[in-house]
């Protein structure tokens, strides 16, 4: 999939800037749970195949181990697993045969009060995952929260969607987190084309220029809140709260109907670039949604999880839509542009092209090497955005980005054992 | 989970611009024609026969190394061509085939692949090769013996060497046009001054050279040309003259722009193409070369890793 979107004549790539049609995809016969928590020696499951499980209900899988995990569908357990993500990340997949929905009592509870506490345990298991902890995890209380209509990576426009046709459940959303305690100020990033759906919310409104990296976290705080994020820090550290459209949308759903929302919209992008929306139950297979969409995958294909720039591929279509699932993208072999191990040109199309104007040219020359420490102290390599750009105009082929997020990821061990030895 | 499909699996991003070192160096090659078609149609097959046999050999002097080291073949991707094309451009038709065999190993061997292959050599390869063959056989690039048997139908006068010697008033009678058109001696491919500047743009079109090195070269050489013809107009010669003579123009397009050896930073690009120019001019007028691109390029190129130091400050550093 070569994008001549970046020829000398276009200053660079636009987010989304239609909704694609939406289908509907039905409730699959078997759908999947990952609970973010690996086996371990000493860790005896809890659960078992056959142990049945509602809709709402939190799933524990291992004894004395407490999870996040909520359950979208209800069902019997058919199967548990252990699957691997990118770095060194494990879960507990569990394979569960779908039946009617049969709710649990957490979601009755909804009925009673729909205060921050009494939402807290949906958190991360609603479209758009919100993380609604932040507000009770920073010590410096959020004061700041934004949401974001674009969604952060180019082709998607789940996000968009959610504004375009959700706009009263935002509403709702926008004034729960208004009574959120220490909450000053929520502000709406869009683009100018959809100020006229905004505009009915009744939130202060910021316009966003759609070329692509501008939703990452540290342009936000530039461009709109006039707050420099410094390396190695997230906004919530600061006080601020970025969240999805989607993710607003799904809190203002349970907070008008009292019930828990549990279809995801997922933009699905196939081997001709062909985009289209799924309204998707959460949990559903991958392999579900192709089927319903008329997709075949072949060996050798490449399955992507989130969009073309950031996301990331995985292994396996049985693999559930999450929460966090915005775009699956089905690559043909024949499209797959690869990586290269020839050395850096020195060119300087990376340098030019990276929106935090870092020097990836020195960068690279210390991350191929494995100094991970001298590339931070030196390049600045936790100033990365993570915007993948380098690695799409990088000449030679390199893999900078994985570079750079393994840079990252080996520094983070190396701090943890240093944490660890004091 | 099921086994029997195999996806690949790799990381984000998932796009690429489709860009690669072989294109690039097809777009050199490309942009190098019209020059190299007018040096070929003044001196007629010797001028073809030194650049094929030119080409030929940086290939096979990097596909020996490749051989000796174990590595992959790389000449596929074309740089070492591009080397042995501008090593050819600057040698005067009638260079002898021992000339250029010794060149392209100095190119490939000396400059480029002991110091890691490409993307590793700190100076332009096409430079230090033609620096070594200057200091070791002068001769060879004093295009008046060279191109003695040469008669082309306009005079074969190499205006550097005759403004160094005689002074400004001795080509006088030469008209800038005549210049820029390529009517006067030199190396192979760099006296066509016009089919330099359509490849030089070629290239700057598609972001194959940084347009920065160039036009700053270009604006150092004239500016410092000029200081120095305001000051004596009868010894030094006029912008103009610096500009379309010698290794100018190639320079500015083709051998300071070498990736490996040139900044990336804008305002580092800007001093390292002005600091060529102004040595350049430096040279020619009050050094003891004739011609000051080679030594000029080559100091900016060690001067490099300094002056690219000079970078902006990312963002979230406080």
């Amino acid at each position: 999939m070569k994008c001549s979107l970046f020829g000398s004549a276009t200053p660079g790539f636009r987010y989304a800037m239609s909704l694609h049609k939406i289908e509907d995809i039905p409730m699959p016969e078997q759908a999947m749970l990952f609970v973010e928590q690996p086996k371990t020696r000493d860790r005896k499951y809890v659960i078992k195949i056959g142990d049945t499980i509602k809709t709402g209900q939190k799933v524990s899988v291992f004894d004395g181990v407490e999870s996040a995990t909520v359950s979208s569908v209800t069902g019997t357990v058919a199967d548990i697993q252990t699957y691997r993500g990118d770095y060194g990340q494990t879960y507990t997949a569990l394979s569960i045969k779908t039946a009617d929905d049969d709710m649990d009592d957490a979601i009755a509870a909804l009925n009673q009060s729909t205060d921050l506490d009494s939402l807290m345990p949906f958190s991360g298991n609603i479209p758009g995952a919100p993380d609604l902890t932040v507000f009770k995890r920073y010590a410096s209380a959020i004061h700041t929260v934004v949401i974001n209509v674009l969604d952060d990576d180019l082709l998607v426009s789940v996000n968009q969607w959610a504004a375009q046709y959700l706009t009263s459940n935002i509403k709702q959303g926008v004034n729960f987190l208004k009574n959120i305690p220490g909450v000053k100020r929520v502000l709406l990033i869009a683009p100018e084309r959809m100020l006229s759906v905004i505009n009915t919310i009744g939130v202060e409104v910021s316009v966003i220029d759609e070329s692509y990296p501008n939703v990452l976290p540290a342009f936000i705080m530039r461009d709109h809140l006039d707050t420099i994020l410094p390396e190695g820090k997230l906004p919530e550290e600061l006080g601020i709260a970025i969240f999805k459209a989607e993710a607003i949308a799904a809190i203002g759903q349970m907070i008008a109907t009292k019930t828990m929302p549990l279809e995801k919209i997922v933009t699905v992008v196939k081997r001709d670039g062909s985009c289209q929306n799924a309204k998707v139950r959460l949990g559903t297979p991958l392999k579900a949604v192709f089927d319903h969409l008329n997709i075949t995958t072949r060996s050798g294909d490449r399955l992507i999880i989130g969009g073309p720039m950031r996301g990331a591929s995985v292994y396996s279509e049985d693999i559930p839509v999450l929460p966090t699932t915005d775009c699956i993208i089905i690559q043909s072999e024949s499209d797959i542009p690869g990586v290269a191990t020839t050395p850096c040109t020195n060119c300087g199309e990376c340098v030019r092209v990276c929106p935090a104007e870092m020097s990836v040219n020195v960068l690279v020359r210390y991350l191929e090497n494995g100094l991970y420490e001298e590339a931070r102290d030196l390049c600045d390599l936790m100033c990365c955005v993570e915007c993948g750009l380098c690695s799409y105009v990088c000449p030679s082929k390199m893999p900078i980005f994985q570079y750079i997020k393994l840079g990252k990821y080996e520094l983070s061990l190396i701090e943890s054992a240093e944490e660890q030895d004091e | 989970m099921s086994k029997a499909k195999k996806f690949v699996v790799s990381h984000a991003p998932f796009w690429h611009n489709g860009d690669s070192i072989k294109t690039r160096s097809f777009h050199i090659m490309i942009a190098a024609i019209p020059a190299l078609l007018f040096g070929i149609s003044i001196y007629g097959v010797p001028a073809a026969r030194v650049i094929a046999l030119s080409i030929a050999c940086a290939m096979l002097w990097e596909l020996g190394m490749n051989y000796i080291l174990g590595q992959e073949t790389t000449i596929d991707n074309g740089s070492s061509s591009v080397i042995g094309m501008l090593f050819g451009m600057l040698l005067p038709a009638t260079a002898p085939w021992w000339i250029v065999v010794i060149g392209t190993f100095l190119a490939i061997i000396v400059a480029r692949e002991i110091f890691g292959g490409i993307g590793g050599n700190p100076f332009n390869p096409v430079l230090v090769s033609v620096a070594i063959i200057m200091l070791s056989w002068p001769d060879m690039y004093d295009y008046y013996g060279a191109l003695v048997n040469y008669n082309p139908g306009f005079p074969m006068i190499y205006t550097l060497e005759t403004i160094k010697y005689q002074g400004f008033k001795a080509v006088s009678d030469i008209s800038i046009i005549n210049l820029f058109l390529g009517k006067q001696a030199g190396g192979i491919g760099a006296t066509c001054g016009i089919g330099l500047i359509l490849g030089g743009a070629y290239l700057i079109y598609y972001k194959v050279i940084r347009w920065e090195i160039s036009l700053s070269f270009i604006v150092g050489l004239m500016i410092t040309a000029h200081l120095f013809y305001v000051s004596d107009p009868a010894k030094y010669a006029c912008p103009g003259f610096h500009l379309l003579t010698g290794y100018s123009l190639i320079g500015a397009f083709f051998l300071a722009t070498d990736d490996a050896s040139s900044p990336v930073n804008f305002i580092p690009m800007l001093i390292y193409g002005a600091g060529a120019g102004f040595l350049t001019v430096l040279i020619r007028n009050i050094g003891a070369y004739v011609d000051g691109v080679v030594f000029a390029i080559l100091l900016m190129n060690l001067a490099n890793p300094l002056i690219d130091r000079l970078r902006p400050k990312p963002l979230g550093k406080v």
